[in-house]
């Protein structure tokens, strides 16, 4: 009897947080699950029923596929920069010598800055003529003509993906650093005691035993990078052209510029199930299990 | 305890008593409404025209919220579905037609006659609100795009101070100085980013050459040679643009003129203010948009800032009246002045004959410095400055709104200047996308 009685406070503790989780994504989730099956514009007064239509549509357009194939571009570039960067910071961070806690102080400072400050900053930043790095570039002789780099096809993307990686390092590195201290010093103790030079260190115990951090850092990596919607806005708007118009760009232009909510719903739909499918096989068959 | 809880009773009946009796008092009747010009001296020019019609009228509390405009489309049809609209708000035509597609809006034909009877608005200004026989909003001030330039970069590069009169002579003159300067200065400001204000510059060149997005009955005329040739025009000119023109944005090219990197843009007459408070120079002038070739029709784009008023609001009849009386006091040539030469000079001109000719507006320190500018603006605005979708003085398609709210005309530009498209596929595509919003009147 008393320890239903607990159980019974737990759930009411529980209540609010799960009221509130309801009302702000269960909710939205629904209704846009539900929109993606109409014909519906934002404001509209009118809405019909077309089944799976809006997915069909979308299946049958080159910008959807263009836009996906941006949209993974744009993921694995930043996840590659955004698990090899942090890891060899995390490995010169847990260096224990003089100064190391205010390196690591300073290593946060991108990841505390205001993504709208950062993007506007960088966005000016870029500008030829008026911009700090074709200046700098330009003075020590590695361009001779100044580049608009987020609003050069070629070049925009590439330098998205650098600036997003770099606001995203102190998270990555925080996490593997906090792992890499959680490795007891014995182990690297007994390996030098064997005679393994320092990368055979690396090799053979730093990275198998970090190896469930980075998986764990690597998913957060793709689904966080997949949904990137603000920094992308923010700076290029989806441009040059369609060149960095990710899904989640598109989602926004489609709802927000289009009016078209019911399309819109239906992009949605397909990123989250996208994910679900993709985070089922990557923890169930990819990331290697414990033994 | 009997004594605590007689206090207490005591307390709150007296506490109840004098609540019922604040909330009893005759409170200000407020009025809110939206509009979009973010920047603080705007803010503070509307603040100021609101100060004096609340001297006037202290029974109404008068309140302003800015609403940017990259969000005024949704927010408003968002605020719509939440029953959370002002009581009027401060618009652009396309605006306008969409709050009217989504049947938020009143007419307001009683107090467009008033307004024009009294003070004679331009009609090219007001017929832009003209539908199934009713006015749905009446414009307080607007906006139009000139051929601005430096003369100085005119002089130093072309050899003479004489502004183009042709958009032959405008590609001549940009290439020479953009050539001549080695590539310091630009000959010439156009953007073509996927954004209103490549919709607005672009209209120009298809404004100039005659083309039109609509027949008068409202079927889609856009995919036509004219549309093509103009489309050419941009893509030749953009490349004596700076670079990086391609991405512009609002506040670019106002920066670039000011920079000294343009000589050239046809846009908005408005650095005029910079020029006078920071650099006190007079190298900044505005002449008429050129003729297209043989034509001797010119054509630019005029924005009109209307105020429109919603269902609600009418509904309430206290609300109707303020509104109304403020609308009647904003149209006041003395106050009007505040809200265009008071708020951005070069940005915003009357709407109106009285107007455009109160001494409040030209006694204006930065207008007189340059009167040129503001004389050649008034006499577009009479002329020849119009509106994609709006040419024909009435509503010929319901879904310009939603085409300008899509920047299909800025999407279509983008293609052709970012090499995806050429001017005749990009022509045909922009047509196809407008397929999909267009509503010819009458369908």
């Amino acid at each position: 009897m008393k320890i239903r009685k607990n159980e019974i406070q737990q759930y009411l503790f529980l209540l609010p947080v799960v009221i509130i989780i309801l009302i702000i994504f269960a909710y939205p989730y629904v209704r846009t699950f539900i929109y993606s099956f109409y014909d519906i514009s934002f404001g509209g007064t009118e809405s019909n029923y077309i089944g799976f239509k809006n997915f069909s549509y979308l299946l049958s357009n080159s910008f959807f596929w263009e836009s996906l194939g941006k949209s993974l571009y744009w993921t694995l570039g930043n996840l590659i920069i955004q698990l090899v960067v942090p890891l060899m910071l995390a490995i010169l961070l847990n260096a224990n010598m003089r100064g190391i806690h205010l390196a690591r102080s300073l290593v946060m400072l991108p990841w505390i800055a205001p993504t709208v400050a950062v993007a506007v900053c960088m966005r000016w930043m870029f500008l030829p003529k008026i911009g700090i790095i074709n200046e700098i570039f330009s003075s020590i002789g590695l361009m001779s003509k100044q580049i608009h780099f987020l609003g050069n096809s070629s070049t925009a993307m590439p330098v998205l993906i650098l600036l997003n990686s770099w606001k995203f390092l102190p998270f990555g590195t925080l996490l593997i650093l906090a792992a890499l201290q959680a490795i007891p010093t014995s182990v690297f103790e007994a390996a030098e005691v064997d005679g393994a030079t320092g990368f055979q260190k690396f090799q053979y115990v730093t990275f198998p035993l970090l190896g469930s951090m980075i998986w764990f850092v690597g998913f957060l990596a793709f689904a966080w990078n997949f949904n990137t919607f603000d920094f992308i806005w923010l700076t290029t708007q989806g441009g040059p052209g369609n060149t960095t118009q990710t899904l989640p760009v598109l989602i926004y232009r489609t709802a927000f510029k289009t009016f078209r909510l019911g399309e819109a719903s239906a992009i949605s739909v397909f990123i989250a199930i996208f994910l679900i499918i993709l985070g089922f096989f990557y923890f169930s068959y990819i990331t290697p299990k414990e033994k | 305890m009997k004594k605590l809880v007689l206090f207490i009773i005591i307390t709150l009946s007296l506490v109840l008593l004098l609540g019922t009796l604040a909330w009893s008092q005759e409170k200000p009747l407020d009025i809110t409404f939206w509009h979009h010009e973010a920047p603080a001296h705007r803010v503070a020019a509307f603040q100021k025209v609101i100060d004096l019609f609340m001297k006037e009228n202290p029974n109404i509390n008068l309140k302003q919220e800015v609403v940017m405009w990259g969000d005024a489309w949704v927010k408003s049809l968002a605020a719509l579905e939440a029953n959370t609209l002002p009581d009027f708000q401060f618009a652009i035509p396309d605006l306008t037609l969409t709050m009217f597609k989504a049947d938020a809006l009143a007419p307001i034909t009683d107090l467009v006659k008033e307004v024009d009877e009294k003070y004679q608005i331009f009609p090219n200004q007001k017929n832009m609100y003209f539908h199934q026989d009713e006015y749905w909003g009446l414009p307080i001030m607007t906006m139009v795009m000139l051929m601005t330039y430096r003369p100085s970069f005119l002089k130093e590069y072309v050899g003479t101070t004489e502004p183009p009169k042709t958009w032959d002579e405008v590609l001549d003159y940009a290439k020479k100085i953009t050539e001549g300067s080695g590539e310091e200065v630009y000959g010439i400001g156009i953007g073509g980013a996927k954004n209103l204000m490549t919709d607005e510059q672009a209209y120009i060149f298809i404004a100039s050459v005659g083309a039109r997005f609509f027949d008068e009955k409202g079927n889609l005329t856009f995919n036509s040679p004219k549309t093509i040739e103009a489309l050419k025009l941009y893509n030749d000119l953009i490349k004596f643009a700076p670079p990086g023109a391609e991405a512009w944005s609002w506040g670019e090219i106002e920066l670039n003129i000011a920079a000294g990197t343009l000589a050239m843009s046809p846009y908005f007459p408005s650095v005029q203010k910079r020029f006078h408070e920071e650099f006190d120079s007079d190298d900044y002038a505005a002449a008429h948009i050129p003729f297209y070739k043989d034509r001797t029709e010119r054509g630019t784009i005029t924005y009109p800032n209307e105020i429109h008023i919603y269902k609600k609001t009418m509904e309430k009849p206290e609300n109707k009246k303020a509104v109304y009386d403020f609308v009647r006091f904003m149209m006041r040539p003395d106050i009007n002045a505040i809200l265009t030469s008071g708020q951005e000079p070069g940005g915003f001109f009357p709407t109106t004959v009285a107007a455009s000719q109160a001494k409040e507006y030209w006694d204006n320190p930065i207008v007189k410095r340059f009167e040129n500018i503001h004389k050649v603006a008034m006499e577009a605005l009479q002329q020849y400055a119009t509106l994609y979708g709006f040419e024909y003085g009435k509503w010929v398609n319901i879904g310009i709104g939603d085409i300008t709210g899509a920047d299909v005309l800025a999407d279509t530009v983008n293609k052709v200047v970012s090499g995806q498209m050429t001017p005749e596929e990009a022509a045909a595509w922009g047509e196809e996308q407008m397929k999909k919003y267009s509503v010819p009147v009458g369908k």
